[in-house]
C-alpha cells in the first residue's frame, strides 16, 4: 500500500515535467535514508517509474502526431572525393586529370500501414549514369543537379512463420549480397521487383534467398525488351565463436539480351556485332550473346583472438568470387579475390579496415552495366588491383584512400584504341553519414 | 427435448468448453528472453509449478530483444530483459496497441576480485577494460607493486560473462589467455590461490579469500549496486503487456516476494529485499 502511494505521488509528480527526474531521484534517496523504502524498493520504484515515463512519452508522442509522420526516418551521406586519374594513351602519350567530386544522398522511409513500408531517395548526379552519384566540382559555380535516386514500397507480411519475408518493388537498393561491391556498382539501384527470404536454422546459422526480376530496358516499340531474373541463395554461417563464413551463388540470368543493341549507359566492353540472325536483315551493332552468368562467392571472416593470438587486428576477411557466363563459348568467365584487415565495419572513431582485391573479368563474363565505375570505367574485359584504406576520424565520418591500377585484358594490337591501355586512379575520401 | 431447449443445452455446453479452455489457457506461462535472467525464471518457475501443479510454466532463453520481442508481438506473457526497452521498441509496442508494464525483478551486480596479498585495493572501470581486454598485462602499469597478471573469467556460456562484457568490457572479448571457469566459485578460488590474478564474480561470492577492489571509488556492495552508484550493475527486468493478471500476476508476486528474492540471491544476483 505505501509502494503503491508512493508510486502514484511520483507518477503525478513525474508527469507535470520529465526535467523532475534528478528531483525524483532525491526524494526517493531522502524516502530511502529515511527508511520508509528499503534500497531494493527504492531502486524498483525509481526504474519503472522512469521506464513508465519513457513508455508514456511514446504512447503520447503517438497521440499527437499521424502515425506516417512519426515513423519517418531520415538517412543520408555526404562525401568530399579528389580524384586522379591517369590513362595512357595512343602513341604513348599519357592523359591525366585531377579533380573534386561531391555526393550527397538523402533517404526517408515511413511506414504506411501494418507491414507496408514506402521510401525514396534523393541524390546528386544526372540520369545519364546509373553507377554514379558524383559531380564534379567547377562549371563556372553553376548549381548541380539533383535526381532521384530510388522510390519503393515494402511489404514485410507478418505470417507467424519461421520464414521471413519482404517483398520489394520499384527502384530499389541492390538486395544480392557480395562482398565488395565489384561486380555491382555500389551506387546502382534496381528497378523492378525483388523478394527476400530468411530463415534462422539456429544461433550460429541462417539461410537467406533473393530474388528479383528486374527491368533493364523498356521500349514501348520492343517487346523483346531486356529483362533479368537474379536468384542468389545464401548461408550465414556462425563456424566457431570467431570464425563466420557468408556465402551465396547467385544467377543472374538476361532474356532478350542477345541481339539487342547497347543497352543505354553500357561502357561498351560486351561483344557486339551484327546481328547474330541474318534473315532480321539489320545493320544494328548488337550483342553477340545472352548473359547467364553463375556468380558463386563467399567470405570467411575471422575476428580476434586468431587461433589463440591477439594480433592487434580485431577482423581478418579473405573473400572471392568466381563468374562464369553459360552462354558464349569464349571470354566467359572471371573472378575476384581478396581480403580485409582491420575492423569489420568502419563506423567509430580509431577504427580502420585495409582491403585488397584483384580482380579479373573477362569480356563477356557479366554484363558491362554492372561492374564498378572506379575499375577501368566499369568495364568488362579488364583486370587488376584495387586497395583502399578507410579511417574512422569519428562516429560515422571515415577518410578513404583508394587506388586502382587496372589495364584491358586483352593484348594490345592496335596502338591507336586508347581503351586496351592500362588506367590508374587514386580516391581520396571524406564521407559522413547521419 | 424441445428445439430451445436443445439450443440452450448446446450453447451451455460449448460456453463450458470455452471456459475450461480459457480457464487451461491461463494456467499456461510462456516466459521469453534474458539469458541473464534466464537462472531466476527457471528456478522460480520450478518452485512456482512445484507450488501450484495446475500452472505449467514455459521459460526460454533468446535474449532480451527476443523477449522484448515477444511482448510487442504478444507470443509471451513475460518477457525476461536485462536492459530496458529502447525508444524503438516503445514505439512499436505504441503503434501495436501493447501496454508494456516493466517489473524490477533483481539487481545485477559484478564484483572484480585480486588475491589478498596484492596491494591493489582500487581501479577505474577503464583500467578494468584494459585489464580483462589484454592492454594492461602487468600490475606496475596500474600501480600496482610488479608482476604478472592472471585474468580470471567465468567461461563464454555463462551470463556473469555476458554481463561483464556489457557492463565493463563494452561488449570487446576476453583476452584469450584468460583462465576460463565454469563458476563463479571456481573463480574466486582459482583468485585466492592465484597471487597476481584477478577476477570478477557476483557479489555473493565475495570472501575472506578473496579482495574486492573498488571501482571508480565505489565498493562492491549490495547497497551500492542498489543505489546505481556502483558502475558494473543493471536492473534485471520482466516485461508484461499491461497490468499482470491471473497466474501471471501471481508468479511475479512470487518472484518479488522474500522467497523469489532468496532465489535472486541463490543464483548470484542482488535482491532487492
Amino acid at each position: 500500500m505505501k509502494k503503491g502511494i508512493i508510486i502514484c505521488l511520483l507518477a503525478l509528480f513525474s508527469a507535470a515535467s520529465c526535467s523532475y527526474a534528478s528531483d525524483m531521484d532525491i526524494l526517493v534517496q531522502k524516502l530511502v535514508d529515511k527508511g520508509v523504502l528499503t534500497p531494493g524498493e527504492g531502486q524498483q520504484i525509481l526504474t519503472e517509474t522512469k521506464e513508465e515515463i519513457r513508455k508514456e512519452m511514446a504512447q503520447g508522442k503517438v497521440a499527437g502526431v499521424p502515425q506516417w509522420v512519426q515513423d519517418i526516418k531520415l538517412k543520408g551521406d555526404f562525401r568530399l572525393r579528389y580524384q586522379w586519374d591517369k590513362a595512357k594513351q595512343a602513341a604513348s602519350t599519357d592523359s591525366q586529370r585531377d579533380r573534386a567530386r561531391i555526393r550527397l544522398r538523402i533517404g526517408a522511409e515511413t511506414r504506411v500501414v501494418d507491414n507496408f513500408n514506402v521510401g525514396f531517395g534523393i541524390a546528386t548526379g544526372t540520369t545519364s549514369d546509373p553507377k554514379s552519384t558524383n559531380i564534379t566540382l567547377g562549371d563556372g559555380f553553376a548549381a548541380k543537379n539533383i535526381v532521384l535516386d530510388y522510390a519503393y514500397g515494402r511489404y514485410t507480411p507478418d505470417w507467424n512463420s519461421p520464414v521471413s519475408t519482404t517483398f520489394v518493388g520499384g527502384r530499389f537498393k541492390n538486395p544480392f549480397w557480395e562482398p565488395i561491391s565489384a561486380l555491382v556498382d555500389g551506387d546502382i539501384n534496381l528497378d523492378g521487383v525483388s523478394t527476400t527470404l530468411g530463415y534462422k536454422v539456429n544461433d550460429s546459422a541462417d539461410l537467406f534467398l533473393s530474388y528479383g526480376f528486374l527491368t533493364v530496358l523498356e521500349n514501348s516499340s520492343d517487346r523483346g525488351d531486356p529483362i533479368l531474373n537474379v536468384i542468389q541463395p545464401g548461408v550465414n554461417w556462425k563456424i566457431l565463436d570467431n570464425v563466420k563464413l557468408k556465402s551465396a551463388v547467385d544467377f543472374w540470368l538476361a532474356n532478350g539480351v542477345k541481339d539487342h543493341t547497347a543497352i543505354s549507359y553500357s561502357p561498351g566492353s560486351n561483344s557486339m556485332g551484327r546481328l547474330s540472325d541474318q534473315n532480321k536483315q539489320s545493320s544494328s551493332v548488337v550483342y553477340l550473346h545472352d548473359y547467364k552468368s553463375v556468380v558463386p562467392k563467399l567470405e570467411i571472416g575471422f575476428t580476434e583472438p586468431f587461433f589463440g593470438f591477439n594480433t592487434g587486428f580485431p577482423y581478418f576477411g579473405v573473400f572471392g568470387e568466381y563468374i562464369n557466363n553459360l552462354d558464349p563459348s569464349e571470354k566467359k568467365t572471371g573472378w575476384i579475390a581478396g581480403l580485409k584487415i582491420g575492423n569489420e565495419k568502419v563506423s567509430g572513431k580509431n577504427q580502420w579496415q585495409f582491403v585488397y582485391d584483384y580482380r579479373f573479368i573477362e569480356k563477356d563474363a557479366f554484363l558491362d552495366i554492372f561492374p564498378d565505375s572506379d575499375f577501368y570505367g566499369g568495364k568488362t574485359n579488364a583486370k587488376g588491383n584495387h586497395l583502399s584504406f578507410n579511417y574512422g576520424v569519428s562516429k560515422n565520418s571515415v577518410l578513404t584512400l583508394s587506388y586502382f591500377n587496372t589495364r584491358n585484358m586483352t593484348r594490345l594490337t592496335n596502338k591507336s584504341d586508347s581503351s586496351r591501355l592500362p588506367a590508374q586512379t587514386i580516391q581520396a575520401d571524406w564521407t559522413v553519414k547521419f | 427435448m424441445n428445439i430451445t431447449k436443445k439450443a440452450v443445452f448446446a450453447a451451455a455446453f460449448l460456453a463450458g468448453i470455452v471456459s475450461f479452455a480459457c480457464a487451461q489457457a491461463a494456467d499456461k506461462i510462456v516466459i521469453e528472453g534474458s539469458t541473464t535472467v534466464l537462472p531466476i525464471a527457471q528456478k522460480a518457475a520450478e518452485i512456482f509449478m512445484d507450488k501450484n501443479p495446475a500452472v505449467d510454466i514455459s521459460v526460454r532463453g533468446g535474449g532480451s530483444g527476443v523477449g522484448i520481442a515477444s511482448i510487442i508481438d504478444g507470443s509471451c506473457d513475460i518477457g525476461d530483459a536485462s536492459r530496458p526497452m529502447k525508444d524503438s521498441e516503445l514505439q512499436k509496442a505504441a503503434d501495436k496497441g501493447r501496454d508494456p508494464k516493466v517489473h524490477v525483478v533483481a539487481m545485477d551486480g559484478i564484483a572484480v576480485i585480486v588475491n589478498p596479498s596484492n596491494n591493489m585495493n582500487a581501479l577505474t572501470k577503464k583500467q578494468v577494460r584494459d585489464i580483462f581486454t589484454g592492454a594492461i598485462n602487468d600490475w606496475s602499469e596500474v600501480g600496482g607493486s610488479g608482476g604478472k597478471i592472471v585474468a580470471v573469467s567465468r567461461d563464454s556460456s555463462s551470463g556473469t560473462y555476458e554481463a561483464f562484457g556489457e557492463l565493463a568490457l563494452e561488449k570487446k572479448k576476453v583476452r584469450p589467455d584468460a583462465l576460463m571457469q565454469a563458476s563463479n566459485q571456481a573463480v574466486a578460488s582459482v583468485v585466492s590461490k592465484t597471487p597476481g590474478a584477478i577476477g570478477y564474480v557476483g557479489l555473493g561470492y565475495i570472501t575472506d579469500s578473496v579482495k574486492a577492489v573498488t571501482i571508480d571509488g565505489v565498493v562492491a556492495s549490495k547497497e551500492t549496486v542498489l543505489s546505481n552508484k556502483y558502475p558494473l550493475s543493471r536492473p534485471l527486468f520482466m516485461y508484461t503487456n499491461g497490468e499482470p493478471k491471473g497466474t501471471v500476476k501471481a508468479f511475479l508476486d512470487y518472484v518479488l516476494s522474500a522467497e523469489g528474492q532468496k532465489i535472486v540471491d541463490e543464483e548470484g544476483f542482488v535482491a532487492l529485499k
